[in-house]
């Protein structure tokens, strides 16, 4: 089970450091990805990403609700997703994080990127098996 | 990178904060709604909610970090807590501030100087191609010979390397056609001299070619500094006609501030204009060595060691084609140096030593600076842990701390450069008489630069090693509250003492001995009785004394109206005044019955002029024979008085007095008629070889000095003085008066003001490092309140106690000053140089630095160790 705690965001310092910890640029990028990856579904505030992302892996990943607002800051600095306020299903003031166009094709490369990863470690593991 | 949310960030700060903490609040109060709907107690719903979020605090620092302003944004903050820490600690802040501006101050001063006089380019083209030659006779005792017009004839024509040569020498000469004759320093150059060092005119023009041939008009060029003073800068200067030498000079143009190199001149004159250069016996004289400096342009790609080759081969050929102007014993060589080496090379060697002695004054007082943060973080323990578990990481602490450490050094440096800038006109006010470019020295642009860089790498340096302890330590300080134990700490602040002593003993020892220096230099008995002399120095007018018997005519009512003021007891003229360190260049003679020998220069010594009561009024004693008398005039035999040195060389033992000896090859003969103690020209220089001639045999002076003995203190004779030379001539000027004491004085100031620097920056680094060792061991004694307080209950006296921590600091500083000792027994060899007449590794002076280091530490230690020795054991063991 992955789980994305304390540990990720630690390791985010590493990843801004000139020589990138692979394992953190897996990690930080992996939930930056399925954050890009529920936007496409459709405007959402922080809370509701959180509770998509579960859903969607089948409860298999749970996100450490703290840790998604400094990744969607990161997005928004590097301008992949833009925010607005608004008002949730509930009544309650919540800022609304949206994909921009930037963050769409940002969305085609990682999803490439996470694919052949994928498959390369998948080859991999099954060669190591056999 | 979007820059809206970057300007965002940075100028609606507060928004942004404010949005933040709606949007975590928002999240918060959504988990919370979930967990109620899932049926959590209202109670734990909110918290479960909290814990799924993790730390509020850390992911809004987080998210402050993805902003992108997080450096700014810190250093604001790190900014606002260390003004408010070092608020907080006013002690502290004013101790370390103190310390760091006497180091960093000293060290912009010193920087300035060696700035002004040594770094800055002098304001030539290429500077660095610039070079000067010179011709040396060492075999006659002739370090700095000059070149004939023959010679520097011959030079241009046969060398290879340069691409030009000019000719320069320097005259005094009186300027006639302003509301006042005034006498005025003038240089005497070749047409290509301001070509050849890329000098520009400011106004009209240099020297055409030709200009320094035979026949041509006179003309004169005005420098920065005279057409300033003399001309409040008239832009209408140009053109104007003056007399000089009894010929009409016109100005035709005025220079840019130049350096003083070789001379302070006033004005510039093409050679043909000056009567003695222009001279028929001069130009086809080539002993007439009147050209006192030739400078050379190198060709482009010719190195410096290839020129100084091919100048002396041209030497060794003139040597060879010219023998009697050359005596091979003589030892003729032809020297060379770049222009800059020339001009400020002497003022290096004490300039560095300086520069390096307030370097190492500053390193003793970071020493103690990081001594003293050291100590200081011990005490924080608690809020850096604090710190830490209110999120902020390792790394921030410790931006922290660089930063309170930075704000410290660089108000340091504030206050250190405020000293300077106090500091530095003195010295250029003191130095400026003996250093070169002392107008040159000012806090510029670079000392800036300097004065940063230092604080900021002060602030590095100190603040590097005490930055943090342990990362697992700090949350152990949180629990349990308790001081954290010296441990590796301790050992470090010892070893800073024994560092600070041990660069602080060098300095005290460098210190010592120029001290000592100067002390043997002041003790030197120049010869002449100094204490009740005035002296008056005048240039008289060449125009109007333009034969012998004038100038005869004028010193001789001068000498009656001297002697006619109340309180004079005698009155004397010389040639040249008493100790005033201006080199005399040997004169060469011949000794009667004896024939000169080819190849051995003849025999040479400074010929100075004397009235018949000079020894008399200055007091040198006559050893044998007689003084002048009034009968030596211009019709009577020829007679001089030589000096000890002279007389034991040329006759080791014999009687002097009635020989012979002749300034002419044989064609005028000179008695000696006395021998004369030996006295200094130069305080610091043995006496040299000297023969006095009598006034009214010596074709008169055009430059002397009225010398008056007085009954009492010489200087409130200096008005009647000045009056009565007014009285024998109410138009010659009079360039000053002033008592032999001062002159004595002006030639150690030099010494004086080294030694003063030398002393302070010492006396500064010994200060530091006795409060660096005192405050050491108050730490450790507050540290080991407790510890002592059982010791005392269990029966150790206060003696045993004081001895303890006065046993431990002095193991620290003994180490200290044994390798401090050593360092300086390596590192005094090299200001030898810089010292008078004590060896650089003097014993005495050793023996007082390491007393003095000794008996300062020892009161250093005593405060913290009677502390220690005081400590009620009842309230020590309670309060721990």
């Amino acid at each position: 089970m992955l789980t994305f705690d304390r540990k990720v965001t630690l390791l985010s310092d590493v990843y801004k450091s000139p020589m990138p910890d692979f394992k953190g640029e897996l990690l930080q990028g992996t939930l930056d990805l399925l954050i890009l990856r529920t936007l496409t579904a459709g405007d959402m505030h922080g809370w509701g990403i959180a509770q998509r992302i579960q859903l969607a892996s089948r409860d298999a990943l749970v996100v450490n609700q703290g840790s998604l607002y400094p990744a969607l800051h990161r997005l928004e600095h590097q301008g992949w997703i833009e925010s607005e306020w608004g008002v949730s299903e509930n009544n309650r003031q919540a800022k609304f994080y949206r994909l921009t166009r930037d963050g769409r094709k940002q969305l085609a490369e990682e999803t490439e990127y996470w694919n052949r990863f994928t498959s390369a470690v998948g080859l991999v593991l099954k060669a190591g098996g056999a | 990178m979007k820059l809206s949310t970057l300007l965002r960030s940075l100028f609606r700060r507060r928004q942004a904060e404010d949005e933040l903490a709606r949007e975590l609040d928002s999240h918060l109060a959504m988990e919370t709604e979930a967990n109620l709907r899932a049926g959590f107690a209202p109670e734990e719903a909110r918290l479960a909610a909290l814990r799924a979020f993790g730390g509020v605090a850390q992911v809004q620092e987080e998210c402050r970090d993805a902003w992108g302003v997080r450096f700014i944004d810190q250093l604001r903050q790190d900014l606002t807590s260390g003004g408010r820490a070092l608020r907080h600690n006013p002690g502290f802040s004013l101790v370390v501030i103190l310390t760091l501006a006497l180091g960093i101050g000293a060290n912009t001063a010193i920087f300035s100087v060696v700035n002004g006089v040594l770094l800055r380019p002098l304001p030539y083209a290429a500077p660095d191609r610039v070079v000067t030659l010179n011709q040396a006779a060492p075999g006659a005792g002739q370090p700095f010979l000059g070149f004939s017009v023959p010679d520097f004839r011959d030079f241009r024509a046969r060398n290879r390397a340069f691409s030009a040569l000019a000719e320069y020498h320097s005259m005094w000469f009186i300027l006639l056609g302003r509301a006042e004759p005034e006498r005025v320093q003038t240089g005497v150059v070749s047409d290509n001299f301001f070509d050849l060092l890329g000098v520009k005119p400011l106004l009209g023009r240099t020297f055409l070619p030709g200009e320094d041939q035979p026949g041509s008009p006179a003309v004169l060029v005005l420098s920065y500094q005279y057409w300033q003073r003399s001309f409040g800068g008239d832009p209408h200067v140009v053109g104007q006609v003056f007399q000089m030498n009894n010929r009409p000079h016109t100005v035709v143009g005025v220079l840019p501030p130049l350096p003083a190199f070789p001379n302070a001149d006033q004005v510039y004159m093409p050679a043909s204009a000056c009567p003695f250069r222009g001279a028929a016996n001069v130009i086809g004289n080539r002993q007439g060595r009147i050209i006192s400096n030739v400078f050379g342009r190198l060709k482009d790609g010719v190195a410096p060691a290839l020129a100084a080759d091919d100048a002396r081969r041209v030497g060794v050929e003139l040597c060879g084609e010219f023998p009697a102007d050359y005596p091979v014993d003589a030892g003729y060589n032809v020297g060379l140096q770049d222009v800059t080496t020339a001009f400020v090379g002497p003022s290096r060697t004490p300039l560095l030593l300086l520069l390096a002695t307030s370097g190492f004054v500053l390193l003793i007082a970071c020493a103690n600076v990081a001594n003293l943060a050291l100590a200081r973080l011990v005490r924080r323990d608690r809020e850096l842990a604090v710190r830490s578990a209110m999120g902020a990481g390792r790394s921030r602490l410790f931006r922290q701390l660089l930063t309170e450490n930075l704000l410290l050094s660089v108000l340091g440096g504030l206050a250190g450069l405020a000293l300077a800038a106090a500091g530095v006109p003195a010295l250029v006010a003191y130095a400026g008489r003996f250093l070169p470019r002392a107008d040159q020295i000012e806090i510029n642009g670079p000392v800036l630069l300097f004065t940063l860089v230092v604080s900021v790498v002060t602030g590095l340096v100190f603040g590097s090693r005490p930055a943090l302890p342990a990362g697992d330590r700090l949350t152990e300080v949180l629990k349990d509250g308790s001081r954290g134990s010296a441990g590796s700490g301790h050992r470090l602040r010892a070893l800073l003492v024994v560092s600070q002593v041990a660069v602080s003993v060098p300095l005290l020892v460098g210190a010592g001995l120029t001290a000592r220096g100067l002390y043997q230099l002041q003790r030197v008995n120049p010869g002449f009785e100094f204490q009740r002399v005035l002296a008056a120095n005048l240039s008289l007018n060449w125009t109007r004394y333009n034969d012998t018997a004038k100038r005869y005519g004028y010193w001789e009512r001068a000498m009656e109206q001297a002697a006619a003021i109340g309180g004079v007891q005698a009155v004397a003229v010389s040639g040249v005044e008493p100790l005033n360190g201006l080199v005399n260049f040997a004169t060469p003679f011949l000794l009667e019955g004896q024939a000169p020998a080819a190849n051995t220069p003849a025999p040479s010594a400074t010929v100075l002029v004397a009235s018949e009561s000079y020894f008399d009024v200055v007091g040198q004693p006559l050893l044998r024979g007689r003084a002048f008398r009034a009968t030596d005039s211009r019709d009577a035999p020829g007679v001089a008085i030589i000096n000890q040195s002279l007389a034991n060389r040329l006759w080791a033992g014999d009687d002097p007095v009635g020989r012979r000896i002749s300034f002419d090859h044989g064609a005028h003969w000179t008695t000696i008629v006395g021998v004369a103690a030996n006295a200094r020209q130069q305080l610091n220089a043995a006496p040299v070889d000297e023969i006095h001639v009598p006034l009214r045999q010596s074709g008169g002076l055009l430059t002397g000095t009225v010398l008056v003995r007085a009954t009492a203190a010489p200087a409130a004779l200096a008005a009647p003085l000045r009056a009565a030379l007014l009285k024998a001539d109410p138009q010659q000027p009079v360039t000053s008066i002033e008592t032999l004491a001062e002159v004595r004085r002006q030639a150690l100031a030099a010494p004086r003001l080294m030694v003063t620097l030398l002393g302070l920056f010492a006396f500064i680094a010994l200060v530091i490092t006795a409060a660096g060792i005192g405050g050491v061991l108050a730490f450790t004694v507050s540290q080991r309140t407790a510890e002592i307080g059982i010791r005392m209950a269990l029966g150790a006296d206060r003696r045993a106690v004081l001895w303890m921590v006065l046993r431990q600091g002095l193991a620290l500083v003994g180490l200290g000053l044994l390798l401090g000792l050593l360092a300086a027994f390596f590192l005094s060899r090299l200001i030898a140089g810089v010292l008078y007449d004590v060896p650089p590794t003097d014993p005495a002076t050793f023996g007082a630095v390491a007393l003095v280091l000794l008996a300062v530490a020892t009161a250093a230690c005593l405060v913290p160790a009677r502390r220690a020795a005081t400590i009620n054991p009842m309230i020590a063991l309670r309060s721990s």
